[in-house]
C-alpha cells in the first residue's frame, strides 16, 4: 500500500504541539521530574557526603593507622620504622621512644609530658602538621603553645632529671584529631635511627590491610615477636566506608525515581493511545512514532531532570567532596539511562494488543 | 481512477463474505454500499483499500494509487484537545507539506465545506455531527484519490448526516472516488449508486 510522507520536522513540531495541548499534564509531569531529578541527586550527595565525612572523622581518629609494637616492650630499630615511608600504601611511618616527664622552668611547680620520636612520627601524631620533624628540635602541642606563650623558633625551658634545657620549638602543632591529650605536650624529635619501642604506621586509607599484611611479614628485624594492632577501633559500625558506601540506601534512587516516572508517563501514554494510533491511520511509521515519543519524553522528563540535578548540584555546592560528587553523577547517569527505556517501553505499550492500530482499517 | 474487482472471494474460516464478487469504482463518482448488518460491507472496503487479502479472484486499480486511501469512519479519531484546523492540517501534513501549506490547504478544504466557523474551536467542544465533518475534511485534504467511508452517519441526528454527507459528496466534485458504507437509505439515496451486498455479492440498484 502506498505511503505517506511525514516530515521529521513536523513529527517533532506535533510533539511540541501535543504537549502544549496538553498542559496541565505536561506540567505536572515537568514537575514530577524535576522534583525527582533533583531529589534522587540530593539524596545520593546527603548520603555519600555523610559517610564520607563519618570516614573523615575516623580517619582524623587514626582508623587506618596501625601501631607495632615488640614483645615485653623490646626495642625496634627506627631505621625500620621511617623506612616504611617509603612504601606505596604508607602515608606516614614514624616510632616513639619512651616519653619522660619534666619540669617547667618558668612554672616550677607544673610537670609537663615530653614524648620522644623519629622524626615522621609528627605527621601521625599531628595529622595536619605542616612537615615532619627535625632531628633536636621539638614541637610543641597547641594548648601547650598557648600555656607558655611559645611560637616557631623560640625555646622550651624545661628541668629533666635536675638539669635545666632549652628545647628548641621548631613548629607549633595545630590541635590534634587523633588523641587531644598530644595537644598538651611535647615531641621531642631524635634522630631516625634511634630505638624505639612502637612504630605509628598511617596507611592510606582503604590500604590498612594490604599494610598490616607487610607488617605481620617481618618487617622488623627484632628478635621479640611483634604485635600489629589497631590505633583506633571504630565501635559504631561493623561496615567499613567503602561497604557502607555500596550498601547505601540511596542507590536504589535512579531506580526508583525512574520506576515513579515510567510508570506515570505510561500512563498518561495509555490515555492518549487513540491519539497516536491517529498518527499511525495517517501514515506515521514505527520509526516516526518512536522520534515523537522521544520527543515528548525528552521535553517532559528528561530535561526537567537535568534542571533538577543542577537545583541540587547548587543545593550541595561547597558540601560535595570528590566521593559524594562522583557517586552523585554517577547515580544522575544511571537514572537518565533507565529513562532511555522509556521510549521503547511506550512503543511497545502502544502495540501490544494492537492498539495502535485501532483504527487501521477500520 | 478506477478499481475493478473481478470474481473476488474472501473467507474468514470457514465463512465465505465475499463470493465471486465483481465491482467498478470510478473516479468523481460516490458509491453507496447498503446491505444487513455482516453483509460483508467492511470487508469489502477492506477489499478495495487493498487491506483485506483476497483468496480469489483479482483487483485492478488503475492508476496505481499513488497515495494512501482516506478512512472516515463511524467515530472518527481527532485529536480532542487540538484545534478543528490543527486536526484538518494533519492531513495535509501526512502528505509531506510543510505546516504553513497545511494549514492554508485545510483553510480551503474547511470554507469548501463551509465549516470555517469551527475552525479555532478545540474538538472537544465540538458535536458528533461537527467531528464528522472535520474529520471528512481532514480525509479529503490528504489528496488521497480514494475515500473510503464506514457508517460514517451511523451515529448522527438526520440534520448532522446530511451535512456530513454533503461534506462527503463534495469529495467528488473534486474529483476522488467516494465510497461509503451505510445503513441510511436517505444517505444512499444522494451517492451516484447504490450497491446492495447480499450473499456475498453485489447487485446494483
Amino acid at each position: 500500500m502506498p505511503r505517506r510522507r511525514w516530515n521529521t520536522t513536523v513529527l517533532i513540531g506535533e510533539a511540541g504541539r501535543n504537549l502544549a495541548a496538553h498542559w496541565g499534564q505536561t506540567i505536572a509531569l515537568v514537575a514530577l521530574s524535576a522534583i525527582i531529578g533533583c531529589g534522587v541527586c540530593l539524596a545520593t550527595a546527603w548520603q555519600a557526603a555523610d559517610i564520607t565525612g563519618r570516614f573523615d572523622t575516623l580517619v582524623g581518629k587514626g582508623v587506618n593507622v596501625i601501631t607495632v609494637t615488640a614483645d615485653r616492650g623490646a626495642y625496634l630499630s627506627g631505621s625500620e620504622c621511617e623506612a616504611l615511608n617509603n612504601i606505596p600504601g604508607i602515608d606516614h611511618a614514624g616510632g616513639l621512644a619512651p616519653s619522660v616527664v619534666a619540669d617547667s622552668g618558668a612554672l616550677p611547680t607544673r610537670s609537663m609530658t615530653i614524648m620522644v620520636g623519629t622524626p615522621n612520627v609528627a605527621q601521625v601524631l599531628w595529622p595536619e602538621l605542616a612537615k615532619p620533624g627535625s632531628p633536636g628540635t621539638a614541637i610543641a602541642g597547641a594548648q601547650l603553645s598557648t600555656q607558655y606563650g611559645l611560637v616557631s623558633d623560640s625555646y622550651l625551658n624545661i628541668k629533666d632529671s635536675g638539669k635545666f634545657e632549652n628545647l628548641l620549638i621548631a613548629q607549633v602543632a595545630p590541635p590534634s584529631t587523633r588523641n587531644t591529650p598530644y595537644d598538651t605536650r611535647a615531641l621531642r624529635i631524635q634522630r631516625p635511627d634511634a630505638t624505639i619501642t612502637s612504630c605509628l604506621v598511617e596507611a592510606t586509607p582503604g590500604a590498612e590491610n594490604d599494610v598490616a599484611k607487610l607488617l605481620n611479614s617481618g618487617w622488623f628485624s627484632t628478635p621479640s615477636e611483634t604485635y600489629v594492632t589497631p590505633y583506633f577501633v571504630d565501635a559504631s559500625t561493623g561496615l567499613t566506608p567503602r561497604q557502607e558506601l555500596h550498601q547505601r540506601a540511596s542507590s536504589l534512587g535512579p531506580v526508583v525515581g525512574a520506576t515513579v516516572l515510567i510508570i506515570v508517563a505510561l500512563t498518561l501514554l495509555m490515555a492518549r493511545r487513540t491519539e497516536y494510533s491517529l498518527y499511525r491511520l495517517l501514515g506515521v511509521t514505527r520509526p516516526g512514532l518512536i522520534l515523537q515519543l522521544s520527543v515528548e519524553l525528552l521535553a517532559a522528563i528528561l530535561l526537567p531532570i537535568q534542571f533538577g540535578v543542577m537545583v541540587a548540584l547548587v543545593i550541595m555546592h561547597g558540601e560535595l567532596g570528590p566521593v559524594a560528587l562522583q557517586l552523585t553523577l554517577l547515580d544522575y547517569a544511571r537514572l537518565n539511562a533507565l529513562l532511555l527505556l522509556l521510549p521503547p517501553i511506550g512503543l511497545f505499550s502502544l502495540t501490544r494488543n494492537g492498539v495502535l492500530e485501532t483504527f487501521k482499517g477500520s | 481512477m478506477r478499481i475493478t474487482l473481478t470474481s473476488v472471494q474472501v473467507a474468514f474460516g470457514e465463512r465465505t463474505v465475499l463470493d465471486g464478487l465483481s465491482a467498478q469504482f470510478d473516479s468523481s463518482l460516490s458509491y453507496a454500499l447498503m446491505g444487513p448488518s455482516g453483509a460483508g460491507k467492511s470487508t469489502l472496503l477492506g477489499v478495495i483499500a487493498g487491506l483485506v487479502d483476497i483468496g480469489s479472484g483479482s483487483r485492478h486499480v488503475e492508476p496505481t494509487l499513488s497515495e494512501s486511501p482516506a478512512w472516515v469512519v463511524q467515530s472518527s479519531p481527532l485529536l480532542p484537545r487540538r484545534t478543528a484546523l490543527d486536526n484538518v492540517a494533519l492531513g495535509a501534513l501526512a502528505v509531506g507539506l510543510s505546516r504553513a501549506s497545511a494549514r492554508e490547504a485545510a483553510t480551503n478544504i474547511m470554507r469548501e465545506l463551509d465549516i470555517t466557523h469551527l475552525g479555532a474551536q478545540r474538538v472537544s467542544a465540538l458535536s458528533g455531527g461537527e467531528r464528522q465533518r472535520v474529520a471528512v475534511a481532514r480525509s479529503i485534504v490528504t489528496d488521497a484519490p480514494l475515500i473510503l467511508a464506514d457508517e460514517p452517519t451511523a451515529s448522527l441526528d438526520r440534520a448532522s448526516a446530511t451535512l456530513v454527507t454533503d461534506a462527503l459528496l463534495s469529495a467528488c466534485k473534486l474529483g476522488r472516488l467516494v465510497i461509503l458504507a451505510t445503513h441510511d437509505a436517505e444517505v444512499a439515496n444522494r451517492c451516484s449508486q447504490i450497491c446492495v451486498l447480499e450473499n456475498g455479492a453485489l447487485r446494483e440498484v
